[in-house]
């Protein structure tokens, strides 16, 4: 054989790589499946107002703390929730609900905060995340600032640090009244979902590392509170927000899939998702239309908005097109 | 291809093509064996027997054909071209560290990744890509020394390179919002994805062969020139000419790879090694070895890192701690192996 | 062309200002064995390095094997002429027969692949330098002396016209030297190949290359027979130092040492 035809069945051969390829990731079935149902836009959870609630006890005790910091986005919520924004001098960068919060001077990114800020600000309470620990150390140690690190993990949990907040800022029965009014928003859906037939929902919070919501999370509540049977509970595992795989979650084969990855661009993202998941027509929510592209933000957040949270997933899950 | 059998096979002859396609027959046979491996194990079990009745609408056979064979390809794909630039680094740089994260490609592409995911984007193959170039270029222009482009001012600008795109990845992740954040961080460990577009991996995959074939045509060269610049160009080799083009179709291998996987080590640091001690150091053995050894490497770590534990672990992460270990251990052997000749 | 060398106004510098060659004029005929000698520092390599075309001087000409130095293409060059340094890497992985196959570049074209007529001189090589057990052995494994070989054997490979060699004989013991050189002769008389080396040693250069040429701190100080070379009256300042003619009793043979 010469050099020239050994060279070309070579080349032959390898050039099947790419043919390889080409016919294995067939597009399989390119139908016209809408893949998010017409209503719920990404943006359906933006702009969820906080509750109103009128509190009959005057506001905070006068030898409670009058200046409060709060790094964490569901607390600053639950402040001005409980009717004592006024007592909030800095918030975290990501702390932006309410609007007015924004005023506010930004502190820092999570893992940058800044701390002089913080203790130029004079706080009597600085609230933040168990896991700034470092930070809460030298607040406490180095400036003898107070602080408080509510947990945010699991559905009571995160109703429990309200009433803490509340507590430490001097007003605990409004703390009480808030958990209350959350908790029977939350019943109130639970029993209009308990009528309704209960798909098997998918929630993907990150699709390039696959996070889902864990059964400790209080994700996983808010779906089982708005009727649907949270798929990825059957991992077992503690953490809140484990990840999975691309063929797990084909094996669940849910029916309705709610992808939160729209990223701050959102355009290009939603193209993006649709792309993607239409590529996945063997699962049913695919098939179905029941794929909803939504922007994370308030979904993650266990704040006093999660009562109307629920009730707006409930819309979505139950939804047929 | 032990050393008995190298001296039997040095002494009845050179490197025709018949020995070549029996290495290559070896090679495709590893790869081969990976593709199976990653076709049968996976996170979740699947029916082999369905799978064989080829039902496009059961979800056994898209398990297969619409998930892990293509994912499998793509590993090939990145494992190939990151082991075959490592291999046409370490021949230009001769030194035993030259890997293709190191001179800087891989940190630019990440960078240019990370710049788009931190504008909202989600496939960012582009964005990886131009950033690659942008670092290859960077340490070209940098390097380049009277129209040569030295080993040691390589490396250095390698290095610098590195330094300062990395610190652009590091002030980009701090300033974007956290879901941005998510995907950095993941986008940084290095591993293959699930959201790959087609008009992304072919012309992928068309570089990922054009590039190690060019390479390949380049194999006498590159075998002179790991003997040394002098060495090569008494022999009749243009070093000057002959460098930049090793260097530039490295890096394009590279860029290619981190545009698609990110930036995962040690793959093409260790698979040319190893797989010298197993062919031998001419390149026109080696390079095909490579190619397809650091392709079937990737693949069956993927694949492990998808299943064998709890977490899905990312191929980069994999990769990250099985490199440390492996590459002490290559170490040894080659000191022991230069001990035992001079000792 | 000339077909030997032929040199004219060769100036190089290095790059901290150093001047190495101060202006060479140079003509050796083609069937030539010589022997550059000279002190430390007179330019012997590198002017050796500018005949096999690997440095470009500043200033002048080179023509060497026929070829115009300033404007030869490579392969072209290694065709012609094979140059050996003074001294190779060791921590080569290849095998002998593996290295004086690289030998064979210049003749190799676009595909990789060795043919049969590379193979046939490659072996021929190994043979010519006693060296063809050698064959599939790794040059890390081998003792100087047998490196020494397979990298001749290397540069024959090439069929050169000719062959530049710096100091071949240096790190190799006695029996070794003088098989060098007895091989160099055999190359130069039997093969019609220009040889041209550099050598420190004074003596045994002499006793085999029929031209001498000295070479004074970059500049041609003298060029001739060996018995026109080697004289006292014309190495002592060059060389700066007293020295003492000897013959060799039998042979009759002229040879050099320095006094004290």
């Amino acid at each position: 054989m010469g050099l020239r035809t050994k060279a070309s069945s070579t080349f032959a051969l390898l050039s099947l790589f790419p043919l390889l390829l080409l016919t294995s990731c067939g597009d399989a079935g390119g139908s016209s499946v809408p893949v998010q149902a017409r209503r719920f836009d990404a943006a359906f959870f933006d702009e969820i107002p906080l509750p109103h609630i009128a509190y009959a006890e005057p506001p905070a005790d006068p030898t409670g703390p009058a200046r409060v910091i709060s790094l964490i986005p569901s607390m600053t919520e639950t402040i001005f929730a409980l009717g004592l924004g006024e007592q909030l001098v800095g918030r975290s960068h990501w702390c932006d609900w309410p609007p007015e919060v924004r005023k506010l001077p930004d502190l820092g990114r999570r893992n940058a905060i800044s701390k002089e800020r913080i203790v130029d600000l004079r706080p009597d309470l600085v609230i933040l995340f168990k896991s700034q620990g470092e930070l809460a150390r030298s607040l406490r140690r180095d400036f003898g600032l107070r602080i408080l690190q509510p947990g945010t993990i699991g559905m009571e949990e995160a109703l429990a640090g309200m009433v803490q907040v509340a507590a430490a800022l001097g007003c605990p029965e409004r703390g009480r009244k808030l958990e209350n009014h959350i908790r029977r928003h939350l019943d109130e859906t639970r029993r209009t979902c308990a009528s309704l037939p209960r798909p098997r929902v998918l929630m993907v919070l990150d699709r390039s590392s696959w996070w889902v919501p864990g059964r400790t999370s209080f994700v996983h509540t808010l779906i089982e509170i708005a009727g649907g049977i949270n798929v990825a509970a059957a991992l077992d595992t503690d953490r809140p927000f484990p990840s999975t795989t691309l063929e797990q979650v084909m094996s669940w084969d849910p029916e309705v899939i709610i992808d939160l990855s729209v990223g701050s661009r959102r355009e290009a993202s939603l193209a993006d998702a649709r792309r993607f998941w239409r590529g996945l027509s063997g699962i049913r929510a695919v098939k179905d239309g029941r794929v909803h592209l939504l922007s994370a933000g308030v979904l993650t957040r266990p704040g006093p908005r999660m009562g109307a949270v629920a009730a707006r997933l409930a819309e979505v899950i139950h939804d047929r097109p | 291809m032990t050393a008995p059998e190298r001296e039997r096979a040095a002494v009845s002859g050179g490197i025709s093509p018949l020995r070549l396609l029996a290495v290559l027959g070896l090679a495709l046979a590893a790869a081969a064996a990976a593709l199976i491996f990653c076709v049968l194990f996976g996170p979740t079990s699947v029916d082999i027997q369905r799978v064989l009745t080829f039902d496009p609408t059961t979800p056994d056979y898209q398990k297969v054909f619409h998930h892990r064979l293509p994912r499998a390809l793509a590993a090939m794909l990145v494992g190939g071209s990151l082991a075959v630039a490592g291999t046409g680094f370490q021949a230009l740089i001769r030194n035993p560290l030259a890997s293709p994260y190191i001179l800087g490609v891989s940190a630019g592409g990440s960078l240019g990744a990370v710049l788009a995911l931190a504008a909202g984007a989600s496939l960012v193959t582009a964005p990886a890509f131009a950033g690659a170039l942008l670092a290859v270029l960077t340490v070209y222009a940098v390097a380049r020394t009277g129209g040569r482009v030295p080993s040691t001012t390589l490396l250095l600008a390698g290095v610098v390179v590195n330094a300062f795109f990395t610190a652009g990845i590091m002030l980009v992740n701090l300033m974007a919002a956290p879901d941005d954040q998510v995907r950095i961080v993941r986008w940084l460990v290095g591993g293959l994805r699930d959201d790959y577009r087609m008009s992304a991996l072919l012309p992928a995959a068309g570089l990922a062969l054009a590039v190690p074939l060019a390479l390949f045509l380049l194999s006498r060269e590159l075998n002179l020139i790991s003997l040394g610049d002098v060495a090569a160009e008494r022999a009749g080799v243009n070093v000057k000419r002959t460098r930049t083009w090793i260097f530039l179709l490295s890096s394009l291998a590279t860029a290619v790879a981190v545009s698609i996987a990110g930036p995962i080590g040690f793959v093409g640091l260790i698979v040319p090694h190893v797989l010298r001690l197993l062919v031998g150091p001419d390149h026109r053995l080696l390079l095909p070895a490579t190619l397809l050894g650091g392709g079937a490497f990737l693949a069956v770590i993927d694949s492990v890192g998808q299943s064998a534990f709890d977490q899905p672990l990312p191929a980069g992460v994999v990769t990250a701690f099985l490199g440390g270990p492996l590459f002490l251990v290559l170490l040894k052997r080659r000191d022991q192996a230069r001990a035992g000749l001079h000792g | 062309m000339a077909e030997g060398i032929r040199a004219r106004n060769v100036h190089h510098a290095y790059a901290g200002g150093r001047t190495a060659l101060a202006g060479i004029d140079l003509d050796l005929s083609e069937d030539s064995f010589a022997a550059i000698i000279g002190p430390n520092g007179s330019g012997k390599s590198t002017l050796l390095r500018v005949l096999a075309g690997l440095l470009q001087p500043d200033e002048g000409s080179v023509e060497a094997a026929g070829l115009d130095l300033r404007r030869v293409r490579h392969k072209e060059r290694a065709r012609r002429i094979a140059w050996l340094p003074q001294s190779e890497n060791e921590e080569i992985p290849f095998t002998a027969l593996e290295l004086v196959l690289m030998g064979r570049f210049p003749y190799q074209g676009f595909l990789p692949f060795d043919r049969e007529r590379d193979l046939e001189v490659a072996r021929r090589c190994l043979r010519e330098m006693e060296a063809e057990a050698l064959a599939g052995r790794r040059l890390a494994e081998m003792s100087g002396g047998e490196r020494q070989r397979v990298h001749l054997a290397r540069a024959l490979a090439q069929e050169p016209r000719l062959l530049l060699l710096d100091e071949p004989a240096a790190a190799l013991d006695l029996h070794f030297q003088v098989e060098v050189y007895r091989l160099l002769r055999r190359l130069n008389r039997e093969q019609g190949r220009m040889v041209v080396m550099v050598s420190h040693d004074l003596n045994l250069p002499a006793a085999h290359a029929d031209t001498v040429v000295l070479l004074d701190r970059g500049r041609v100080a003298a060029l001739g027979a060996p018995d026109e070379v080697l004289r006292k009256e014309i190495l002592e300042p060059v060389y700066r130092t007293r020295l003492i003619e000897a013959r060799i009793p039998g042979t009759g043979r002229r040879f050099i040492l320095p006094e004290s």
